[in-house]
């Protein structure tokens, strides 16, 4: 074999591969698939509601969190979704997110979340707890604009 | 309502009795309703809420790593009925390795449930875990993702399956409370 016809032979050979690592890289470069990463405690996603404050603009998202090494816990987190200003590629931003801290606040419990949204700016959140003495508690709150949470009851 | 500390390990009852005393000069009462919990109480807890698909497939499940002990407390214990209690099954829960203790804070002789109410000042469970890692236990309060309130444990790993398999905590499990 010539040398010419073997360095034609290594540069075909290092050109596929070139492009072989590049097919690659531009399949690596993709942001990866979310549900890839999504944790198993992930209970309940619900997206409602409507929130707007100045320019910014979006939806609430509700998560519910179980999980817990022996005794089950369960949590609850308002998300606000932003639709103004978010990516590039149009997919909403979460601009806040919070626990919804009166679930948490109660030690050992069993919690039965619901949630309803209740006009512009307005989603209310409630949970039943039921504590290991057996007693049941309800907490509602309310979330407004973003990353603000009111504790009703 | 109140836990027999006398089953704990030795190496954790001191710590937990300190825990409690050093609670109570803070001027927070701190009780023990759960200390050692059999793999047998375990399972019914487990048990509990759970369907007969979820059950037959974590005995099969069990069998199969050879924690045999294990799958059989969960079969003997038979139906029972209640709301979700653990995520436990028998012999993974620091409960029946004398290694954990639950408590409630008592505010005028009542049991008070609330991680965020204070009385002059203080929340019952947050000085319990702040005392708690004073003592080099591991307050389940502090837990970041999921925080057990109540939760006290003398080891920092979540449960035994940290260190052993699921087969020798079975032998373990049948080495420590079978009859």
């Amino acid at each position: 074999m010539s040398l010419a016809r073997r360095t034609g032979r290594v540069r075909a050979l290092a050109l596929a591969l070139g492009l072989a690592a590049a097919a690659a890289g531009s399949r690596a470069g993709e942001a990866p698939d979310p549900l890839a990463s999504l944790p198993g405690e992930l209970h309940t996603v619900a997206s409602l509601g409507h929130w707007a404050a100045g320019a910014r603009f979006g939806a609430y998202r509700v998560v519910v969190l179980k999980g817990g090494v022996d005794r089950p816990v369960t949590r609850l987190v308002v998300q606000w979704l932003s639709d103004a200003g978010g990516s590039e590629a149009g997919v909403p931003v979460v601009e806040a997110s919070r626990d919804v801290a009166a679930v948490a606040a109660y030690a050992g419990a069993r919690v039965l979340p619901a949630w309803r949204a209740r006009g512009n700016n307005r989603l209310e959140v409630s949970a039943r707890i039921r504590t290991p003495d057996g007693r049941w508690r309800r907490v509602v709150v309310l979330a407004t604009t973003p990353g603000s949470l009111i504790e009703v009851r | 309502m109140a836990a027999d500390l006398t089953l704990l390990v030795p190496a954790f009852r001191p710590r937990l009795e300190t825990l409690i005393a050093n609670c109570r000069a803070r001027g927070v009462e701190m009780r023990p309703y759960m200390g050692l919990r059999t793999p047998l109480e375990q399972a019914r807890l487990w048990r509990q809420s759970r369907s007969r698909e979820q059950i037959d497939a974590k005995v099969a499940q069990l069998r199969a790593a050879g924690a045999a002990y294990l799958a059989d407390c969960i079969v003997q214990v038979g139906p029972q009925n209640g709301d979700p209690v653990t995520n436990a099954v028998p012999g993974l829960s620091w409960h029946q390795w004398g290694e954990a203790a639950d408590c409630f804070w008592v505010v005028k002789g009542d049991a008070e449930w609330s991680t965020k109410r204070l009385v002059n000042g203080l929340n019952g469970y947050r000085v319990m875990a702040e005392e708690a890692k004073k003592l080099g236990l591991d307050p389940g309060g502090l837990w970041r993702k999921f925080p057990d309130w109540p939760h006290v444990q003398l080891r920092p790993e979540p449960s035994p399956l940290g260190r052993m398999t699921l087969k020798e905590v079975s032998d373990e499990m049948q080495r420590r409370f079978k009859k």
